[in-house]
This record gives structure tokens, C-alpha cells and sequence, in this order.
């Protein structure tokens, strides 16, 4: 059993690692681990891949805030990560050269160290209106 | 948190947004709240006045709206849900009039509550699934 601090932790570190750090450490999720990713464009399965999209996109992204509490084995997590529009396309927009700051929240579910499984949002509407704000 | 502290956020949903009863909202709100949520305009962020402004602005666009809890998880003074809210869109939302559809998104949802009030709110919702839907209803219906 994890208590809930160490599964905060955890969070902690996953935050890290999958948004500010350089290699993805995949001991982080169990092997039947399951996401529910929003939006859920075909091309991301998980909150580690929606990362990898917004890294790409963003080459300076940094986690600005996060919010971090538990109860049981779950751990629920609101977040902003701000960043240069200088990579790769966002949602079909190409780079635009303009400082975005985007808002997800996130619930795991922890099992033994590992996450198990996750429910995640990103705030795909407010990227949008940056993108296309005049 | 107590369970009374829970009870306002259920009250803040239940009685205030789906029933339409503004007048509580200073019950269960302090002055001092904030509304940290992406995409919202100023006016809609401080003090009781922006809860009430919030949610007369929903009911002006939708009826029949109800909110199902999927997950709820309490640490100090923090309560977070994960929950999906539907409605009937019955009046003007952002420039598109009524389509009459009913609509269903999912969201999360993180309130501060102490010392008997809700301080501070975080949620963040599918806007833009509610916006494919109402576009989709839109074209529809051209």
C-alpha cells in the first residue's frame, strides 16, 4: 500500500520528469495501466504522449504551478505550463512565435508506486483562443 | 475539511446552478473567493457577484441541466470532482443562438473551502467539445 503522501510524491516526480524532463521514465506507470485523455486526438494515448505534443510545440515549455492533493489512491492535480510557440504545429496551427500559457487537471489512480490509471484534461479551447486571438 | 464545508460545493451545484437559486450563493462563497479557472473573463473571477454572474450566464443559454460526480477526492482544504454536466441549449451561448440540443461535456473541478466558505475554485471543462457539439448541431440544422 502507498500512502498518500508518497502517492503525491510520486505525482510530483511523474510532473517532472514526463513535462520538464529529458527522457520518459516508463517504470513510472504500471503495465495495464489505462488514460483517459481530453481532447483525444487519435495521435496522443496518454497524459505522457499529450506532453510529448506540447514539448514539441513548446521547446521552452516550464509547469508554472501545480496543484497537488490525494485521498485513498488517488491523487488529483491542476496545473498551468507556459511556453514558445517555436516548434511543431498545435492542433494544425503552425509555430506562431507567441508565448502560451495552458491550463490541465489530472486524477491517478496509484497502485503500489505506480499509476494505474489516469483521467486528464487539457484546456484545448484556451489554446485556440490564443492561437487565434488577433 | 468537515462535511458541512462539503456539503457547499453539492449545495453550490445542486440548489444554486441546476435549481436557479442565486440568492444562497453569499452563504456559500466567501468575499474574498477567486475563480482561477482558464478562459474566464475578469468580472466573472471575484467575490460571490462573479458565482452569480457565472451561473445566470449558463442559465441563460441552457435548461434542464444536470451534473453527474464520477469521482470526488477531499485533502485538507481541497475537494476536487471529475464530473460530466449536460443541459439543453435553449438561449444565445457566445453568438450562437439556440439550437435546442442537448449537450454533454466532461469536467474537473478543484474547490478551497475554510472556515465555512469556498475560497477559491480551479476547473477546468471540455469547451471545446461543447463548441464541436453546438457547431455540429449548427450545421445541422442549415
Amino acid at each position: 500500500m502507498s500512502s498518500v503522501d508518497d502517492n503525491k510524491a510520486l505525482i510530483q516526480r511523474y510532473t517532472e520528469v514526463v513535462w520538464q524532463g529529458t527522457a520518459l521514465d516508463a517504470t513510472f506507470h504500471a503495465s495495464d495501466s489505462i488514460s483517459h485523455p481530453l481532447p483525444s486526438p487519435s495521435s496522443v494515448s496518454d497524459l505522457a504522449q499529450t506532453a510529448g505534443y506540447f514539448r514539441a510545440a513548446l521547446p521552452d515549455l516550464t509547469v508554472s504551478e501545480s496543484l497537488i492533493f490525494g485521498q485513498d489512491d488517488r491523487v488529483m492535480q491542476y496545473y498551468t505550463f507556459s511556453g514558445t510557440h517555436t516548434g511543431s504545429p498545435l492542433f494544425d496551427f503552425p509555430a506562431s512565435g507567441r508565448t502560451l500559457t495552458i491550463a490541465g487537471e489530472n486524477i491517478f489512480r496509484i497502485r503500489d508506486g505506480h499509476i494505474v490509471e489516469t483521467w486528464s484534461i487539457i484546456d484545448a479551447a484556451g489554446v485556440f483562443q490564443q492561437l487565434s486571438a488577433q | 475539511m468537515n462535511s458541512d464545508e462539503i456539503k457547499l460545493i453539492y449545495r453550490s451545484h445542486d440548489e444554486a446552478m441546476l435549481a436557479g437559486k442565486l440568492e444562497i450563493i453569499d452563504e456559500l462563497y466567501g468575499e474574498d473567493f477567486v475563480n482561477y479557472s482558464p478562459g474566464l473573463p475578469d468580472y466573472l473571477r471575484h467575490g460571490p457577484n462573479a458565482v452569480r454572474g457565472h451561473y445566470g450566464f449558463l442559465a441563460s443559454a441552457f435548461s434542464d441541466m444536470a451534473l453527474n460526480v464520477d469521482q470526488e477526492i477531499v485533502d485538507g482544504d481541497k475537494i476536487g470532482m471529475h464530473w460530466t454536466w449536460s443541459a439543453r441549449h435553449t438561449g444565445d451561448f457566445l453568438g450562437i443562438p439556440a439550437t435546442g440540443v442537448r449537450v454533454e461535456i466532461t469536467g474537473f473541478e478543484i474547490v478551497q473551502i475554510y472556515d465555512g466558505k469556498i475560497r477559491a475554485a480551479w476547473i477546468v471543462q471540455d469547451n471545446a467539445s461543447l463548441m464541436a457539439q453546438l457547431q455540429s448541431a449548427v450545421q445541422a440544422q442549415a
